[in-house]
């Protein structure tokens, strides 16, 4: 599953060798989400201990259900890390997307089989936008993307005021607070979304070409790999992410605003770091990025049920993304030894 | 070299302040044979729905009659940035206004310029937020203490017991702190409420949400949510994890809201909710006190003039018909606005010049004239809020609508 092209992730073969220890079996690449996964239960599990009254199952399909928008958006942010880039107008695109889904839908469900891929192919434009600025015309990737986000934030303002005028699609919203054979619908919608991303990231060639960007722009230059074109292709994916977060967040809150998606920027960015992978490009996997998200949305739980203080919680949240850089230093040598 | 080109790069940055200096007086100048009082409205940010609706109803008055004929009327907005808002004020003074409403970014950075202007007899007047300056007016509800009523009003709702959720504001900011420091002090006069979390809801609906399912896992059996906004998305979050029993809660006036706390259905499932908290109609009400002050109408004996804080529980919500709250009606059907509209856009009474389209375009009402305002009421004194050296009244914290019930033994 973990990508096999990058030199860091190549290891020698063991055939023929005396079985290693369990250690060493673990792909190096799986253990910081491993081990962020298991921070994530353990705060989890917490929670639980500090409020006797609540059951876990609760507790677990609460910080699942509302991962859901960290669990999809960040998957984009971690193809624009991999490459070297970010994209910071993830925020403004869920607005947007938010929006238009209203917008268009106007509270009628029959409007959705259009109105869901127009909503979809916007998102994907601005990711295009942002792709051909960067790999055509050099912009560096934080500029490209925090300019194109202000300028699509204005376009929408100027549009809408900031407020949609409209309802959402009532099927949306039963989607996203509805419930399968009891268990919430999000979480089923993150399980088929964890398997997509994945396969596409680490199970096809396309995903392996932009660990092989990442890692070594030069080389893959050497090698003929169509840089432009998988740079643009990230940055669509990214934005078709941002949509889909969008879609999600305007079912959930029944109502959608153009700020609505600026508070899950930073996460994003967060989600992927944490999970492991190297902001400088061509590590990490997606299941890492899945369990930052997962660790944030545990995390920011506790601290809500925990009442602390939004000063404190901001320094938990900090030291956690510096913690998780610092750690990367180390690059979990000892799993490697 | 090196210093002929320091010098060409100071002549182009001269050239290029001085330009912009022009360009932003060129977009300040108002015509000269235009009516008789140049009136400024410097916006702070422009992006949400509370301060579209307050601008709107701004605008709408501004080309009502006989208003419309009376002021040349223009629109900056400023951002959150104190110092852009400093020099748009500069800009307006230099451009010769006769008054000034601004929506403050902060409460006392602003007063130099605030000063500057009173000095050129330029009328200053803030509305929603308040500044410290003593020249200027302040128009808001901060003496409709809502942090004590609301506060007071759900501990009556509740009998004085049970479990308590706190949906805060934006940390940091004066009004948060104000309103939790009266809430909280309601709320610990009562052993039997407990409150088992708070957390910072940023006034955002969505991040209520998310912040009340996480509460609801480890708590399911909250009695009542207090918020100042981001209400709506608290209740959502009820209506998704306990449609069967819901809460006591108080909080703003979006019109979903106000619906579900009027729907009898979920009443019977216990849900009691309060609309109050400060409104967008503040704007347009502050801008009808500026006009009466500018036109000699209205000589204020204070500074601190009260926006009556709007009001409505759960037994007071009223459909309306039309488009104008008239008759005590206070909401929209639904599908006529969207949930998140914030119902105190309008206020039937003190400006019934307004209606739906008005506040939601910023156009005037067909036919309606400017009615003169009943006698103002003046607001609490705030040391740091809204004055300087002044003295708060003695019962600030207290409630001062809501009677208070005795603490159940």
């Amino acid at each position: 599953m973990a990508p096999r092209v990058t030199a860091a992730t190549t290891e020698p073969s063991s055939e023929g060798q005396s079985t290693p220890p369990i250690h060493r079996r673990i792909n190096p690449e799986l253990v910081p989400g491993l081990m962020v996964l298991v921070c994530a239960i353990v705060l989890i599990a917490a929670s639980k201990l500090m409020n006797p009254g609540a059951g876990f199952t609760q507790e677990l399909a609460a910080v699942l259900g509302t991962s859901i928008f960290l669990v999809v958006a960040s998957f984009g942010q971690g193809l624009t890390i991999l490459l070297g880039g970010i994209d910071l107008s993830i925020g403004v695109v869920i607005g947007i997307a938010a929006m238009m889904i209203s917008v268009l839908t106007d509270g009628r469900d029959a409007t959705l089989p259009w109105a869901v891929p127009v909503t979809l192919a916007v998102g994907a434009a601005i990711g295009v936008v942002n792709g051909v600025g960067i790999a055509l015309a050099k912009v560096p990737p934080f500029i490209m993307t925090l300019a194109s986000g202000i300028t699509f934030y204005g376009a929408g303002l100027g549009f809408t005021s900031g407020l949609a005028q409209e309802p959402v699609a009532p099927a949306l919203e039963r989607l996203m607070n509805g419930h399968w054979f009891g268990v919430p619908i999000p979480i089923f919608l993150i399980i088929a979304f964890v398997i997509a991303a994945t396969v596409f990231q680490n199970g096809t060639s396309v995903g392996r070409k932009l660990y092989a960007i990442g890692s070594s722009p030069g080389a893959a230059r050497v090698l003929g790999l169509p840089i432009g074109g998988l740079t643009v292709l990230a940055y669509t994916l990214s934005g078709l992410c941002a949509a889909i977060a969008g879609l999600f967040l305007a079912g959930y809150s029944s109502a959608a605003t153009l700020d609505m998606g600026g508070p899950l920027l930073l996460p994003t960015i967060a989600a992927v770091v944490i999970g492991g992978a190297s902001v400088m490009g061509g590590r990490g996997i997606y299941l890492g990025t899945f369990a930052g998200a997962l660790f944030l949305s545990a995390l920011e739980t506790i601290i809500t049920v925990l009442s602390l203080s939004q000063g404190l919680r901001d320094i938990i949240e900090g030291a956690i993304i510096v913690g998780a850089l610092l750690a990367q230093g180390e690059r979990w040598n000892w799993f490697r030894r | 070299m090196k210093k002929r080109g320091f010098k060409r790069l100071l002549q182009r940055l001269i050239f290029g302040a001085a330009s912009l200096g022009a360009a932003a007086a060129m977009a300040l100048s108002v015509p000269a044979e235009a009516a008789p009082y140049k009136v400024f409205l410097d916006l702070s940010y422009s992006g949400n729905v509370w301060q579209t609706e307050a601008a709107n109803g701004i605008k709408a008055l501004a080309e009502t009659p006989p208003y419309d004929k009376e002021v040349t009327f223009k629109t900056v907005i400023s951002g959150t940035d104190v110092q852009h808002q400093i020099s748009d004020l500069q800009s307006m003074i230099a451009a010769g206004a006769n008054a000034i409403l601004f929506y403050p970014v902060s409460g006392t950075g602003l007063n130099r310029v605030i000063e500057q202007g009173c000095r050129r007899h330029v009328l200053m007047v803030a509305y929603d937020s308040s500044v410290t300056a003593p020249c200027a007016y302040n128009v808001n509800s901060l003496g409709g203490r809502y942090g004590a009523n609301s506060a007071q009003w759900m501990v009556n709702q509740m009998g004085g017991k049970g479990e308590l959720v706190i949906n805060h504001g934006v940390a940091g900011t004066a009004l948060t702190n104000l309103m939790d420091r009266q809430a909280l002090d309601v709320f610990h006069k009562y052993p039997g409420i407990r409150i088992v979390a708070q957390f910072y809801g940023n006034w955002n609906d969505a991040l209520s949400q998310e912040g009340i399912s996480r509460i609801l896992a480890a708590h399911p059996n909250i009695d009542a949510i207090w918020t100042v906004d981001g209400t709506w998305g608290s209740f959502q979050a009820v209506m998704q994890h306990r449609p069967s029993r819901l809460v006591v809660i108080a909080g703003q006036s979006n019109n979903g809201y106000r619906l579900a706390i009027g729907d009898p259905a979920l009443q019977e499932k216990g849900l009691k909710g309060l609309s109050a908290s400060f409104g967008p109609a503040d704007g347009p009400y502050a801008f009808k006190v500026m006009m009466e002050i500018l036109t000699g109408e209205l000589k204020p004996t204070e500074h601190n003039i009260a926006y009556p804080l709007p009001w409505v529980p759960y037994d007071k919500v009223k459909l309306c018909t039309g488009l104008s709250f008239v008759n005590g009606c206070n909401v929209f059907p639904p599908g006529k606005v969207p949930p998140l509209f914030i119902d105190t856009a309008l206020n039937g009474e003190l400006l019934p010049e307004l209606n739906l389209t008005a506040v939601e375009n910023g156009t005037p009402v067909p036919g309606a004239t400017i009615q003169k305002l009943p006698p103002v009421q003046y607001s609490d004194n705030l040391p740091g809020v809204n004055c300087e050296e002044c003295k708060a009244p003695s019962d600030w914290l207290q409630p001062n609508r809501v009677t208070p019930i005795p603490a159940p033994k």
